[in-house]
């Protein structure tokens, strides 16, 4: 009789467990994922994708799985409203996300209504730094490198120089262009000719290259995408193959290298970004990365996987989904092992890192010694 | 404990597993093999789709690849036509293919540059493509390449990008996969599954839902597929759904088709089934059940009706009746426990019967008798009556639990007890004891117990039998009492009294005693206290609402039962929750009670014809006792008070025998003889106090005849100091014994005093003197000193000051008026009636000021060597004024080295400083008449090796005039001035001095106090401020009048005179209207400055008044100005300073 009870016992046990299995901890996920600049996104996408699997191959949080849950905001800050609504009724608290700095004040909009806690990889605007918000980033901002690169301009001996930014992703481009103008006072530079991309529509890289030309610039400055960046270069190097050429951050991807050929060759940035190809960490994460999705581990990739690092860590750390905990788990700990080298969160949840300049050599970006 | 098997549960569980167990296999058995069936046909259905799709793919992409190689062929054939004959032939490929439909064609040379593009756009030749990976594929390989799908940055729509070798160079076409979604939808079949086609990083090409390819969708499935050869397929999981996955390889690409068959729609004919199969089985399962359960119930019937029976004969009840209808094996079980329960009827029966005749006799003895039996522990089978009668402890309860048994024994007797029981089952010997028990009133009682040993079983279970009889009566006996007063006689002190408490607690059997003495009428000290097996320390008690009140009362008491409820109001019964209580008075030799002695109990108290007795006995043992500890405290005490006064005494005395030998003597004659009372004991007067060697007769003399005997100024050098002593002797009044005491005063500190007082008297009036000569010398200087002022501005302004005889003459009177202005400074300081700035001055730096000047002018021969302190030596006083002390007192030992020296003597010698601080105790101030006892000092040393001082001159030395320098060496105002200023210090100064050897000055000053107010020092401000108006200078001299109606003309003031208090007032009352402000010198005959400022202010309450004085410290001064004099100007007084102070008064 003891025994059949027992059994019987062990029987419910098991279904009971069994049935009261962890749930998994839902993280959302937020990137253009279709669209003309959709490339950004995907990568992105994919190292989350990477990152959550390799977190739950590593037991997940205290034994619990994460699970991604993914969206796309077309690269449009008017849908970011609805996706984080959605996200709330799902019941997440943690977003992944979004890439592009014209998504920066809709995100931290939308985060404060719905108490979740954001952590981007590569939003660089200043719009939204030393603000105390639910929004955490993998970049440092962008503003620095308007400047700097002009000190690289004069020690090149650049005199004459062309403009090229994006207004649609006005938020980084304009920041960026605007410390570059203020830098170049007091120093013997001057700007010949600036294009804002406004018009898509009549857009012609070669009608810019035309124009750069019958300005004399002797370098160009791309605030553009990666892609956008090769394209132009191809059409000014075609005109005037000695013209230099100088890239913002948004341009330093794969993209860059693979479309602008030879045109990008010596291409220069500064850069808080330095490919750590020599690290075994990062050598095993793109030897995964290339085999899963048949992509280079650039550093869209790298500040993805980063974001879901430090996410793991606060999560372990505190055992909790209350966001507050999480965004103090994570200013406390401060400094983190990242790819690179170290970075550090401040307790605004602005990134910090150390920055250099590269250029582009043999498809590869390499550190200007 | 183990719990026994239920056969009733057992059956009902053998019946559900039997019935339950093949209903269930059969039906899921069923189940599994339909679903089987179910499944596999779906599952076929759905890979023949996906062949379908997949063959329909590799058709497209080998059109794709042919397209690619036609256009290559076609490129290499027509190198020479026309750019615009390719561009016709290249829309004419796009606008007629349906399948993978080309966008756009790009020609490319060996280093990736772009030759020829389709669509045609001049900005697009000369791109360099050579970082693309399909230029770099086909480059390295040399054979087609299916570039991975990408969306078109431009149609925004997924492409792919196939190339190959053309020329040296790369042939690319992209191609739009648009249709491969438009395929799949086609082929869905229902809406519970979906297509999708993943290129070879898992991306979603083509979907049923258009959206998951702009969104570029990654299935994670591909993980799952990523290798497969062949069509396979896996239960998965997608978006919280189950599905059956198809997947089929697409090899040229490394594509797959991926048909994702809903779970549940398959499932849904297997649930239908099973929810059928479940109902089917739980009717039966319910019809069976009930089947089984009345069987079952018609047997559980018979089976309670057994247990029932059953239980019936264990308890004795034999009517047993045979229920009709059971089945035929329960009825012969039932015969069966009819037979057996006659049989135990029967033995009962017999059994009862003996047991009687043994009660009968054993419940008739009057003694304890008992049966038990011993394994591990004693166990009581049976105890008679007799047991509850002495112990109150009913057999009953002993049978249950032996422990019953030791409960009734005496605690102190429980081992005894026990341990012999022990040794008797030990040794299976007799077992014979006498113990005391608790009887059951309470009372202690004795008991005799015999046993003996009745039967071992083979188990050695030891049965034993014995009686036991109460022997209390014989026990108690007085020869108790007879040993405790034996030995309390032995005994005193605390002791006796401890003893006396222990004892009485031992005999009453009780738990506290106490022998008490009465403090007062109401309360009661223990003296001694025993509780609780110790003794308590310090216990007082009131004796309101106490037993002991009673025993007071009626001269003993004892309450044997409820003392506690009799006395409700005692906190000390409460507590102890006593029961018993006996208690008696102590009384003195005159019968008057001082003391109670009390027994208490936790039980009744044995009330016996001694207890009086006992008490009583006691109670005079303690009072004899308190008694006499009572007188001894006294002559302690008297002792010890007489001792007292003795020794504090300041005078020495000392008690002799008839053979002038020591008996005793107070702390100051040890600490003169300095040894001990008890070492000088028998010892000779003399030998101790040589003193009295001259008196030996007199004290004779005086014990015999006892006569008084005293010796007045008595010369005492014993010590080496010279002492003068006054001595008296007096002879001892008793007859019996005969002595003296001697009475020693030192009066060489009071001679001292009255030296000291005599010289401060002597030093007062000189001072006194000087100080007024000095007065009316700075009056008559201050008219020399204003004229001069005066007179130097006026020449100044009419330009005569070139005149360099007129301005020598001024520096001469000057000079000379400055001189005498120091000397009354002097003479002021003599009389101590000068004003000084009191601030901390650090004596160190003071010395080293001085020094310099010594270093600067004393002859080299002679040697300085001041010692600094290392810490800062602060005092408070005029820097300058302690400064002048040093020096003089240097100045003085510099003439004594070598001036005052005779001509053949070695000029010279050494002048040493040193500092030193102390505590003034009494013993210095008796010494030192202006200290002030536990004030500290710091002393000031400064010694020469001069020709000294004899004791006549040291005496004289502070006086003033008195000098033994030669005339124009010496003034004889230095040393008094360093008397003066010390005094005005607070200090003092001592003179040690011997002729040819040196001479040592000890200043003392009082070490600085912080809270003491500092004055400072303002600057002097030499602007001469003038004004206007009329003012009213009032002074008795004539001089001082015309000096102020100089300088205030000279100021711009118009001026009015009066040469007396009276005048002044008498001018006022007439011009008051004018009169800004009167000048009053406070010094007048007649009227004072006071008086007269007092009539003027009545005068006009606003009026505006400057005093003058030539004293700042003068009473009179501080009086006035406390009534509202607007300021006060110190005489001698110049332009400068008149005009500040007129200007101050009126304009600021």
């Amino acid at each position: 009789m003891k025994k059949a009870i027992f059994l019987f016992l062990v029987v419910i046990l098991s279904i009971v467990t069994s049935s009261c299995k962890k749930a998994p901890i839902k993280i959302g996920f937020v990137a253009g994922l279709s669209g003309r600049k959709s490339e950004l996104g995907i990568r992105s996408r994919n190292s989350a994708i990477l990152a959550v699997k390799n977190i739950n191959q590593d037991g997940g949080i205290n034994g619990r799985l994460l699970e991604l849950v993914i969206s796309d905001n077309k690269d449009k800050p008017s849908t970011i409203s609805k996706i984080f609504t959605n996200f709330k009724q799902a019941n997440i608290h943690f977003v992944v996300g979004p890439l592009l700095s014209k998504m920066a004040l809709e995100t931290v909009k939308a985060a404060t209504k719905e108490n979740i806690l954001v952590l981007s990889p590569t939003i660089s605007t200043t719009l939204i730094s030393n603000l105390d918000d639910n929004f955490i980033r993998f970049i440092p901002t962008v503003a620095i490198q308007g400047s700097s690169i002009t000190e690289k301009m004069q020690s090149d001996g650049v005199k004459r120089i062309a403009v090229v930014y994006d207004s649609s992703n006005k938020e980084y481009t304009e920041q960026v262009f605007n410390h570059f103008k203020i830098n170049l006072k007091n120093k013997n530079l001057k700007i010949v000719y600036t294009n804002s991309m406004d018009n898509k529509a009549s857009l012609s890289f070669q009608k810019i290259a035309n124009n750069i030309a019958a300005n004399n610039a002797d370098a160009l400055y791309v605030i553009t995408s990666g892609i956008d960046a090769a394209l132009i270069s191809q059409q000014v190097k075609k005109k005037n193959a000695k013209i230099k050429l100088y890239g913002a951050n948004w341009a330093q991807t794969i993209d860059v290298i693979k479309n602008g050929g030879k045109a990008v060759e010596g291409m220069t940035f500064y850069t808080h970004y330095q490919e750590p190809t020599k690290l075994k960490k990062f050598q095993n994460r793109n030897k995964e990365f290339k085999k899963h999705f048949q992509m280079e581990f650039d550093f869209i990739s790298v500040y993805t996987y980063e974001a879901f690092e430090t996410l793991a860590y606060a999560l372990r750390k505190t055992n909790s989904n209350e966001i507050s905990k999480i965004k103090n788990a994570i200013i406390q700990k401060k400094n983190f092992e990242g790819f690179e080298e170290k970075f550090a969160i401040n307790k605004f949840g602005d990134c910090i890192r150390s920055k250099t300049f590269v250029k582009i050599e043999n498809e590869n970006f390499v550190i200007i010694k | 404990m183990k719990k026994e098997k239920s056969l009733k549960k057992t059956l009902l569980l053998n019946i559900l597993f039997f019935v339950f167990i093949p209903i269930i296999t059969i039906s899921v058995i069923n189940l599994l093999i339909s679903v089987k069936s179910l499944k596999k046909e779906i599952l076929s259905k759905n890979i023949t789709l996906t062949k379908a799709l997949s063959l329909q793919v590799n058709e497209y992409l080998y059109m794709a690849s042919e397209d690619l190689k036609n256009i290559n062929a076609f490129l290499l054939q027509s190198e020479k036509l026309s750019l615009n004959t390719k561009l016709l032939f290249f829309q004419n490929v796009i606008t007629h293919k349906h399948f993978f439909k080309p966008l756009n064609i790009q020609v490319l040379d060996k280093n990736g540059i772009s030759t020829l593009v389709f669509p045609y756009k001049q900005e697009f030749i000369g791109i360099d493509f050579s970082s693309q990976t399909f230029f770099k594929e086909v480059k390295f390989k040399k054979k087609v390449y299916f570039s991975r799908s990408y969306i078109s940055p431009q149609l925004n729509i997924p492409i792919i990008t196939l190339s190959m070798p053309h020329k040296d160079g790369v042939l690319a076409i992209s191609f739009e996969l648009s249709i491969l979604t438009s395929l799949v939808k086609e082929l869905k079949t229902d809406k519970n599954n979906f297509i999708a086609i993943i290129d070879q990083t898992g991306t979603v090409i083509a979907h049923t839902e258009r959206e998951n390819v702009l969104k570029r969708e990654w299935l994670s499935h591909n993980e799952l597929i990523k290798n497969i050869k062949t069509i396979k397929n896996y239960n998965v999981k997608y978006k919280n759904e189950n599905y059956l996955l198809i997947a089929s390889p697409i090899k040229k690409v490394n594509w797959k088709i991926l048909l994702y068959q809903s779970s549940k729609q398959i499932n849904k004919p297997i649930t239908n089934l099973s929810i059928v199969l479940i109902s089917a089985l739980l009717i039966m399962f319910i019809f069976s059940i009930v089947i089984d359960f009345i069987q079952f119930k018609k047997f559980s019937i018979q089976l309670d009706i057994l247990i029932y029976i059953a239980n019936k004969i264990s308890t004795a009840n034999y009517k047993i009746k045979i229920p009709s209808g059971t089945y035929i094996e329960f009825k012969n079980v039932f015969n069966s426990l009819i037979n057996l329960a006659r049989k135990v009827q029967d033995r009962e029966k017999d059994l009862i019967k003996s047991e009687e005749k043994f009660r009968q006799i054993a419940d008739n003895i009057n003694d304890i008798f008992w049966l038990g039996s011993y394994t591990d522990k004693l166990k009581f089978l049976y105890i008679n009556n007799a047991f509850e009668q002495i112990t109150g402890i009913s057999p009953q309860q002993v049978y249950k639990n032996s422990d019953f048994w030791f409960k009734c024994i005496y605690t102190d007797d429980k081992n005894q007890v026990i341990n012999n029981l022990n040794s008797f089952i030990n040794n299976k010997s007799e077992y014979n004891d006498v113990f005391r028990i608790i009887k059951k009133d309470g009372s202690i009682g004795w008991i005799s117990s015999k046993g003996t040993i009745v039967s071992i079983s083979q188990t050695g279970e030891v049965r034993i039998a014995g009686i036991a009889q109460d022997i209390t009566e014989n026990v108690n006996a007085t020869d108790t009492l007879n040993t405790l007063f034996v030995s309390l006689a032995q005994i005193t002190g605390h002791e006796c009294f401890n003893k006396i408490t222990l004892e009485l607690c031992r005999w009453f059997s009780a738990d506290c005693a106490i022998v008490g003495e009465i403090t007062n009428e109401s309360r009661v000290k223990a003296i001694s206290m025993y509780y609780n097996n110790e003794y308590i320390n310090d216990y007082k008690y009131d004796l309101k609402n106490t037993p002991c009140a009673n025993t007071i009362k009626n001269e003993g008491c004892i309450i044997t039962d409820n003392v506690t409820e009799a006395f409700p109001h005692d906190p000390f019964l409460k507590d102890m929750q006593a029961k018993g209580y006996a208690g008696f008075p102590i009384v003195n030799k005159d019968r008057k009670i001082i003391g109670i002695i009390s027994v208490i109990s936790k039980r009744k108290l044995l009330k016996t014809e001694m207890w009086k007795e006992m008490l009583k006995v006691l109670s005079a043992r303690a009072s004899a006792e308190i008694q006499q500890i009572k007188i001894f405290n006294e002559l302690r005490q008297t002792k010890s008070y007489l001792d007292n006064v003795i020794d504090s005494m300041p005078s020495i005395l000392i008690g002799i025998d008839k053979n002038i030998k020591i008996t005793n003597m107070n702390k100051e004659a040890e600490f003169i003889s300095k040894s001990s009372s008890s070492a000088t004991l028998t010892k000779d007067l003399v030998e101790v106090f040589p003193l009295f060697k001259n008196y030996l007769d007199e004290l004779k003399t005086i014990i015999e005849k006892k006569q008084f005997f005293s010796k007045e100024r008595v010369v005492d050098q014993s010590s080496g100091e010279l002492h003068y002593k006054n001595i008296s002797a007096y002879p001892l009044i008793s007859d019996d014994y005969k002595g003296a005491v001697i009475r020693i005063d030192d009066i060489t500190e009071l001679e001292k005093k009255e030296m000291q007082l005599r010289h401060a008297h002597k030093m007062e009036s000189i001072g006194n003197l000087a100080g007024g000569l000095a007065h009316d010398f700075n009056n008559l200087l201050g008219g020399i000193i204003g004229s001069m002022s005066l007179l130097k501005r006026v020449l100044g302004r009419e330009k005569l000051i070139n005149n360099e005889r007129i301005e020598m003459c001024l520096e001469t009177i000057k000079t000379a008026s400055d001189r005498a202005s120091d000397m009354v400074k002097q003479l002021l300081t003599l009389s101590r009636k000068h004003e000084f700035e009191v601030v901390p001055v650090d004596l160190n730096l003071s010395v080293k000021h001085v020094m310099k000047i010594c270093n600067n002018s004393f002859p080299k021969i002679i040697e300085l060597s001041p010692e600094y302190s290392k810490e800062e030596i602060i005092i408070a006083g005029d820097p300058t004024q302690v400064e002048q002390v040093i020096l003089n007192v240097c100045i003085n030992a510099s003439h004594a080295m070598t001036i005052m020296r005779e001509q053949n003597e070695q000029q010279g010698g050494v002048l040493t400083i040193s500092f030193e601080t102390l505590t003034a105790d009494r013993h210095f101030c008796n010494a030192h008449i202006d200290a002030v006892e536990s004030l500290k000092y710091h002393i000031l040393q400064i010694n020469d090796t001069g020709v000294g001082m004899t004791a006549e001159i040291r005496a004289k030395a502070f006086e003033p005039f008195f000098t033994t320098k030669q005339k124009e060496k010496g003034t004889g105002l230095g040393l008094s001035m360093v008397y003066s200023i010390i005094k005005q210090h607070n200090g003092f100064v001592d003179i040690y001095s011997k002729p040819g050897i040196g001479t040592s000055f000890t200043i003392y000053f009082p070490e600085y106090n912080k809270d003491l107010q500092i004055q400072t020092i303002k600057k002097k401000d030499e602007e001469v401020l003038t004004g206007e108006g009329l003012v009213l200078v009032v002074d008795d001299e004539q001089v001082m009048r015309e000096t102020a109606l100089g300088i205030l003309e000279e100021c711009g003031y118009q001026v009015l005179i009066a040469k007396s208090g009276k005048d002044g007032i008498d001018l006022y009352q007439k011009n008051k209207e004018e009169i800004v402000l009167v000048l009053l010198d406070m010094a007048m005959p007649q009227m004072s400055g006071k008086e007269v400022f007092v009539k003027l202010k009545k005068i006009n309450p606003e009026i505006k008044v400057l005093i003058a004085s030539g004293y700042k410290q003068d009473y009179r001064v501080k009086d006035t100005l406390d009534l509202g004099a607007n300021n006060f100007i110190q005489k001698p007084y110049n332009l400068e300073s008149l005009a500040k102070a007129v200007y101050n008064i009126l304009y600021t």
